[in-house]
């Protein structure tokens, strides 16, 4: 149905009796009464910048083309998503809708745009669709053939929507519903629209830091997918928001003034810089938690912070291993594999450097945390030594490798030296007597 | 060696990059200064840097940095060298004038010059003598203008505080 037929099917209905009376809600800064009707469905479409599944259609459109809410094979897209975005929840309250009908209402512009309740709707569509499979089972569906929702008045503008969609769809009982992703997508879209981090806060119902927070992750987040050649592919930051969090508060402590953490004279844009690429590579082989930590965190425990020697060794074993991957640019494998979703492909895409970078990741980052360890206990000289000797004791002298490595002799001739150093200045040591 | 020309379109409020622009960008980390440090944007051969008026010589000096970092070569056009031009002066007396410092720390100084100072610090602080290395230090002090001395208690600061002090102050 197109818009100016629905905005004028829709004030038919507000001329009729309503279904529920003396709602309020907050309109344009103030508490207003609104009544809900019945509304066919035929007469709505849905929002397809949902902050449920904002991140799928985005990613979608920049794959392929702008999807058009009145356009039907688009709505089945739309509808597609919807129902992936949660499926087992769906399930459920496709059954909850067909026992006991909608029992919360939802939101609509006067133009038929679905504010609140995308989701309803696409149930109540799918069940009525579905209506003779239901008869067969002794179910009357037929109250599914409305949605059940405030009409906006026409003066609402588009600030005024994206405040209301907020605010229902970010709403405190909501957000354990929504794909991590999405709070970082709503609030980039908010700022587009001109909204005062203030007013997104109250719409979050969030502090005013932790939106000033969202905005530098989400910065960073399409930093991110422009680093790997995924600009706008959202659904690549799948099991990213953990790291990417730690990341952005590393950069945080980091720039400005520079940290006392950190152990040597770092450049706070150069190797700041630096830090983030060698981190968006072990984010892209989907390392989080403490082995991330261990990278950069503002902590004596991290390489990063640690001494100059073990970061520039780090950087520069990664570089040189991990740097030399080869793998099929974004533009190969979209011209390779046309047909196929882009989503699906960039993922076996980072499947397969992870896989031919695994090694080479976890090889250096367990030899720069041996490292670190040693530094840390660098006063604790018998616990070092004792070490060491453990590793040259372990080495089997039988094998073949330990007569014909040509660096094992010119390393035995260092730990040699170094050994020798160390017993004469004990020898010659005196202590103070005071 | 990769090399890169650093031009000015002041009236954009740009500087603009080029020359072995592709070459530079196959580093990552290159790239990725460009574009989130800088918020540049690549143009076929060119990079282009926005700046704003009060941040023009931070963002030249970030440019330079970037450049010398990663070993490329930088030249400047005519234009940027002529409007340009107090800047790499102040940028060149900087490094001259930090190198001497440094001959002046590692007690590598000019024999004659550092004499007229003893001399002068000798006449005019007369209630106290120096030691030779709190002398050095004073000498490095007073050339510098710019320092800061970490050392132990009993060392002298003091003493070298006044020894610049009296020498600045003729």
């Amino acid at each position: 149905m197109e818009k100016s037929l629905r905005i004028e099917k829709l004030n038919e209905l507000k001329e009729q009796q309503p279904y529920m009376t003396g709602i309020r809600i907050r309109y344009r800064g103030i508490d207003e009464v609104f009544n809900v009707y019945q509304i066919p469905l035929e007469y709505l479409i849905y929002n397809k910048y949902n902050g449920r599944i904002g991140s799928s259609v985005k990613s979608f459109e920049n794959q392929y083309y702008k999807l058009d809410a009145e356009n039907t094979k688009h709505k089945n897209k739309i509808e597609e998503f919807l129902w992936e975005s949660k499926k087992d929840r769906n399930k459920i309250t496709e059954t909850n809708l067909v026992e006991n009908g909608q029992l919360k209402f939802g939101l609509v512009t006067s133009d038929g745009v679905i504010i609140d309740g995308n989701r309803r709707a696409l149930l109540l569509n799918k069940i009525y669709s579905e209506r003779e499979i239901w008869r067969g089972k002794g179910n009357d569906v037929n109250k599914c053939r409305f949605f059940n929702a405030i009409i906006l008045p026409e003066d609402a503008d588009e600030q005024e929507i994206q405040r209301l969609e907020t605010t229902f769809q970010m709403g405190q009982d909501e957000k354990l519903d929504y794909n991590p992703i999405e709070k970082y997508l709503k609030v980039k879209d908010l700022k587009k629209f001109g909204i005062a981090d203030e007013d997104i806060a109250k719409m979050m119902l969030e502090d005013i830091t932790e939106i000033k927070k969202i905005t530098q992750i989400i910065i960073l987040m399409d930093q991110y997918l422009t680093y790997l050649g995924y600009d706008g592919i959202y659904t690549r930051l799948d099991k990213t928001e953990g790291p990417l969090v730690d990341l952005n508060a590393y950069i945080n402590r980091y720039k400005g003034s520079g940290c006392q953490k950190v152990e040597w004279d770092y450049d706070i844009d150069l190797d700041v810089n630096e830090m983030i690429t060698l981190c968006f590579d072990y984010i892209r082989a989907r390392y989080e938690g403490k082995e991330f930590r261990l990278i950069a965190s503002p902590s004596k425990n991290s390489i990063f912070c640690k001494s100059k020697e073990l970061w520039t060794s780090f950087l520069e074993n990664h570089k040189q291993t991990v740097g030399s991957i080869e793998e099929p640019t974004v533009q190969e494998i979209r011209e390779s594999r046309p047909e196929e979703d882009l989503s699906k492909v960039l993922k076996s895409r980072d499947v397969d450097w992870t896989e031919n970078a695994q090694n080479y990741l976890k090889g250096n980052l367990g030899k720069a945390e041996s490292q670190l360890r040693n530094l840390n206990d660098a006063d604790k000289p018998l616990e070092l030594a004792t070490r060491a000797l453990n590793a040259i004791e372990s080495i089997n002298t039988e094998s073949e490798q330990f007569f014909i490595d040509e660096d094992l002799l010119e390393t035995l001739c260092k730990i040699n030296t170094r050994t020798f150093e160390y017993m004469k200045s004990i020898k010659k040591y005196k202590p103070n007597k005071k | 060696m990769t090399q890169l020309t650093v031009d000015l379109d002041e009236e954009n409020n740009f500087y603009i990059l080029s020359g072995d622009v592709s070459a530079a960008l196959t580093n990552v980390s290159v790239k990725q200064f460009f574009l989130n440090f800088l918020h540049a944007s690549i143009e076929g051969d060119v990079i282009k840097v926005p700046f704003e008026k009060q941040e023009k010589e931070i963002i030249l000096k970030k440019i330079h940095k970037l450049l010398e970092r990663y070993s490329f070569s930088e030249t400047h056009s005519k234009y940027m060298q002529e409007v340009m031009n107090e800047y790499y002066c102040e940028e060149e007396n900087f490094k001259l004038f930090s190198k001497k410092a440094e001959t002046i720390k590692e007690n590598n100084c000019e024999k004659e010059d550092f004499e007229n100072f003893s001399h002068s610090v000798a006449k005019n602080l007369s209630k106290r003598k120096l030691y030779p290395l709190q002398l050095l230090s004073a000498y490095h002090l007073a050339f510098s203008q710019n320092s800061c001395n970490f050392s132990v208690p009993g060392a002298g600061k003091t003493s070298i505080v006044y020894g610049a002090y009296s020498y600045l102050k003729i």
